[in-house]
């Protein structure tokens, strides 16, 4: 019988509080919800645990300020977050702010400052009850967040002003989003980060899941609503006005539950936004938590289908896509929020009205999908070609460590080397293939040895490849994170966990929608005299793409030079075509390439290794700029960078289909003369372009050509 | 403090406007009404496509600004004409100045219509030159709000 699985619970208790009636007016309705809630409460124990007087106990309210026309459906209303202000006063809590970082669309857009936006939004900066409020820029007064080593958003930097509030209300908007389904608070809180490029560095560079998962831990707020009073509902929640008054208001300490019921009201899984989803597997629902109001779903609501969803997730996989659709895609007043290029303005007035109507339009609708999907394909094919042919072009990959290191014993790393070691005796009855590989099968993962004497003085090799960055050196690694867990007393690393990315192995597998591989390891170090050994077990991988992957790397002494052994466990996920062409019956087959691919592998490694040992870098990728769009920009920006990469390939793509066109054998035509000959240039003179995507082509079928004709032996 | 930075230190401004080559002062005169009447001249230097530079002759860029200040409205109407097209191009408008961010900061709305004569955009050129004129006022202006405030930070 399966085990069932169960939600992870905080150990806090939470409650939720619905409030709907569309007779009431919204002040109103707002001050029932934080009562019922216990608004008032919350702040007061955050305060007797401050031990601070009410005017100087600092509250900061973040609203959703999404907004692109005055008061604008897109994001939290401004006159709600003036209510709120007023109650705050009344009640004696006089030092409230509200503050917001600029997003994205300032790249872009004129007037997105934060203090100018809320102004032109508004924001009054006087309530009509004559409290004066601050509106503050979380991009400035930046200051080390401590986020812990290992996590996604390490050595990022938060604005000052969110550190030291001493209270954060979290105030969201109650709308859907063509990516994520809903937007609501765990959406709100990316907000606060404080670079420009948004989308940029915290969705591409990072991957946003976990930095919500980093947020949510680390810079969490203390109370969230949600301004259901008018909604956003439909395809575009975040990008489009498509009102619904369901004249309600949800709030709760929790920030997870209040989008968990946020999301149920609009009759989506609560799971739906994979922001949501990262931080209520890592985290969980407060423990006894409990819902109050009604939660049938909204009448007449509109969410995203799923076509939106998909082809819009996938679109916004490329960063030249997603900021091509960001600009031209959104519904903007020009007259508070001009574009500050003219290409920007001309495209988004052509698409923007057009491609709004999605829910109503069906044309536009399947446009809209079929125009995110296309780019999605050109992205993918992209991807392609760099794993195959340009390595050096991709970045590399910053992540998280998915291992809870407080958590770990030194038992957990101690028993490691026992549980590998074993695994070397049993190879060293095992008879070397045509590679020169010993391997065996336990439990359908591979177990191998691979020996090498790199001719480099011992002390020399390692005095250059440090044995802690040894699993990192491995061919095709593509990122991770690592953290050194405990060192000896020559500051030499003893324990550490890790996690590591490697492209998809063999990379044509990518083609077959191969995935990376991304495996979490914990590794124990051992230092002799002659030798020092690296044992790893693998504790988890995110995406599935390991069941196995252990083992142990040994740099010893050797009168060639140094002797690299590596003994490994693996099993990896295949792409489901490759699970259903099962090549356990083809068992010679099966021999063959498992032989061919590991051994290329690890040769290779070794080539690192020799590498590292010269003082070259042997890494592949190159890193992401992570201070892009701070400053006015010297150089290329990436995106053009990437348009210019899309552009060579399909240019020189359709370039060779056109001039090859009846063209001879290695001749490219120039044209037709008024005679009606046609004129084809040597082979010699072909452009590079067009021999790039030749060569895309003919290297592919080599590369898989070669694996195929194993299957004749 | 906007309001009369914008009227008498101009062209101290537009220095530091990378797309205005230029603003001279050419007439500042104070009206019976008390309105401000200020001529300056504008040269801009914005970057320009490959496929114009060649086409576009320095005049192009080159307008003459009439304007007059409304001190109790706290408006400008303002008239460009420009060098090179003179009556084939009719541009004008009001910009105005309103207190902002709860009374910290000022806001300016800028409002304008530019018109060709008939036959006036009959060449690819001429067509090439609407569009850039038409988003390189506003930009203009927008580069200059944002250099006033800079410029007013300044010790």
């Amino acid at each position: 019988m399966p085990e069932m699985q169960t939600l992870p619970t905080s150990t806090a208790s939470a409650r939720v509080c619905i409030v709907q009636n569309e007779q009431r007016n919204p002040a109103d309705l707002l001050a029932e919800v934080l009562q019922q809630a216990g608004f008032e409460d919350a702040i007061e124990r955050k305060r007797a645990m401050l031990n601070m007087g009410k005017s100087y106990f600092c509250i900061l309210i973040k609203p959703d300020m999404e907004l692109f026309d005055h008061r604008s459906n897109t994001g939290t209303d401004p006159l709600l977050v003036e209510e709120l202000i007023d109650m705050l006063h009344e009640k004696g809590y006089t030092n409230v702010a509200v503050a917001d970082a600029e997003g994205s669309a300032s790249l872009w857009l004129d007037n997105r400052e934060v203090l100018v936006l809320a102004d032109l939004a508004g924001y009054r900066f006087v309530t009509s009850k004559g409290n004066a409020y601050d509106v503050l820029n979380l991009s400035e007064a930046t200051i080390d967040a401590e986020f812990p080593a290992g996590s996604a958003l390490a050595g990022t930097e938060l604005s000052e002003y969110w550190l030291s509030a001493h209270f954060r209300i979290n105030f969201c908007k109650n709308k859907t989003d063509e990516a994520h389904g809903f937007a609501l608070g765990l959406y709100n809180l990316m907000g606060i980060l404080p670079l420009k490029a948004k989308s940029f560095h915290y969705k591409l560079r990072l991957k946003q899941e976990e930095v919500a998962l980093d947020l949510y831990r680390h810079a969490p707020v203390d109370f969230a609503i949600i301004d259901a009073w008018c909604s956003n509902h439909g395809s575009q929640g975040s990008r489009c006005t498509r009102p619904l008054q369901t004249c309600a208001f949800i709030a709760s300490e929790s920030l997870l539950l209040a989008d968990w019921v946020g999301a149920l009201k609009m009759g989506l899984d609560p799971y739906l936004s994979p922001l949501n989803a990262a931080v209520l597997r890592a985290c969980g629902l407060p423990g006894n938590y409990q819902m109050e109001g009604d939660l049938r779903p909204w009448p007449g609501w509109i969410s995203p289908s799923i076509h939106i969803r998909e082809s819009t997730s996938k679109r916004n996989a490329s960063p030249l896509t997603q900021r091509l659709a960001e600009a031209c895609l959104q519904t903007v007043n020009t007259d508070l929020f001009p574009f500050k290029n003219m290409v920007d303005g001309r495209l988004n007035a052509i698409l923007a009205h057009r491609l709004k109507d999605v829910d109503d339009n069906s044309a536009a609708r399947w446009g809209l999908t079929a125009i995110n999907y296309a780019l999605a394909n050109l992205e993918q094919f992209r991807q392609g070609w760099q794993v195959l042919f340009d390595k050096d072009s991709l970045h590399r990959i910053d992540t998280r460590l998915n291992v809870d290191i407080d958590k770990l014993s030194d038992a957990d790393f101690e028993s490691i080397e026992g549980y590998i070691l074993p695994f070397q005796a049993i190879l060293r009855y095992a008879l070397p293939d045509r590679n020169g590989l010993r391997r065996r099968y336990i439990d359908g993962s591979i177990i191998f040895e691979y020996i090498r004497i790199i001719p480099v003085d011992y002390e020399d090799f390692v005095n250059r490849v440090d044995i802690s960055q040894a699993v990192q050196m491995m061919y095709d690694n593509i990122g991770g994170a690592r953290v050194v867990v405990k060192s000896d007393d020559q500051n030499r690393t003893m324990y550490q966990a890790e996690r590591d990315l490697y492209l998809p192995q063999p990379n044509w597998m990518i083609l077959f929608g191969g995935k990376h591989i991304d495996v979490d390891k914990l590794e124990v170090i051992r230092y002799n005299e002659h030798s020092c050994r690296n044992f790893w077990r693998t504790v988890h991988s995110a995406n599935q793409s390991a069941e196995y992957d252990d083992g142990m790397v040994a740099f010893e002494k050797d009168p060639g030079g140094t002797r690299v052994t590596i003994v490994a466990r693996q099993k990896f996920a295949l792409p489901l075509f490759w699970q259903l062409f099962d090549i356990d019956y083809l068992p010679d087959v099966k021999e063959a390439l498992v032989s061919d691919a590991y051994s290329r592998f690890f040769s290779r490694t070794m080539a690192n290794f020799e590498a590292a040992a010269e003082g070259r870098v042997p890494f592949i990728g190159k890193a992401w700029d992570t201070r892009y769009a701070e400053h006015a920009h010297e150089g290329i920006p990436p995106e053009i960078e990437h348009l210019k990469y899309l552009f060579s390939m399909l240019a020189g793509m359709a370039e060779k289909w056109v001039r090859k066109d009846n063209a001879p054998a290695g001749a490219t035509a120039l044209g037709t003369d008024e005679l009606g000959f046609r004129h084809f240039a040597s082979p010699g003179k072909a452009d590079e372009v067009s021999e790039g995507v030749s060569r895309f082509f003919s290297e592919l079928a080599a590369a898989i050509g070669k694996d195929i004709q194993l299957l004749g032996k | 403090m906007v309001w009369d930075a914008m009227q008498y230190r101009l062209p101290e401004i537009a220095m530091q406007v990378d797309d205005i080559a230029e603003i001279a002062g050419l007439e500042h005169l104070i009206t019976e009404t008390g309105h401000n009447k200020v001529i300056n001249v504008w040269k801009a230097a914005p970057p320009l496509p490959d496929f114009l530079k060649n086409m576009v002759q320095p005049d192009m860029l080159t307008w003459t600004d009439s304007a007059e200040w409304n001190p109790d409205s706290r408006n400008c109407f303002w008239n460009i004409e420009s060098h090179y097209f003179r009556e084939k191009m009719i541009c004008s408008g009001v910009t105005t100045y309103h207190p902002a961010l709860g009374g910290k900061g000022c806001r300016l709305s800028f409002e304008g219509e530019l018109k060709w004569h008939a036959g006036a955009l009959n060449s690819i050129v001429m067509q090439g030159m609407d569009t850039v004129l038409g988003s390189l006022i506003p930009s203009n202006f927008r580069k200059l709000s944002a250099a006033v405030e800079v410029f007013l930070k300044q010790p």
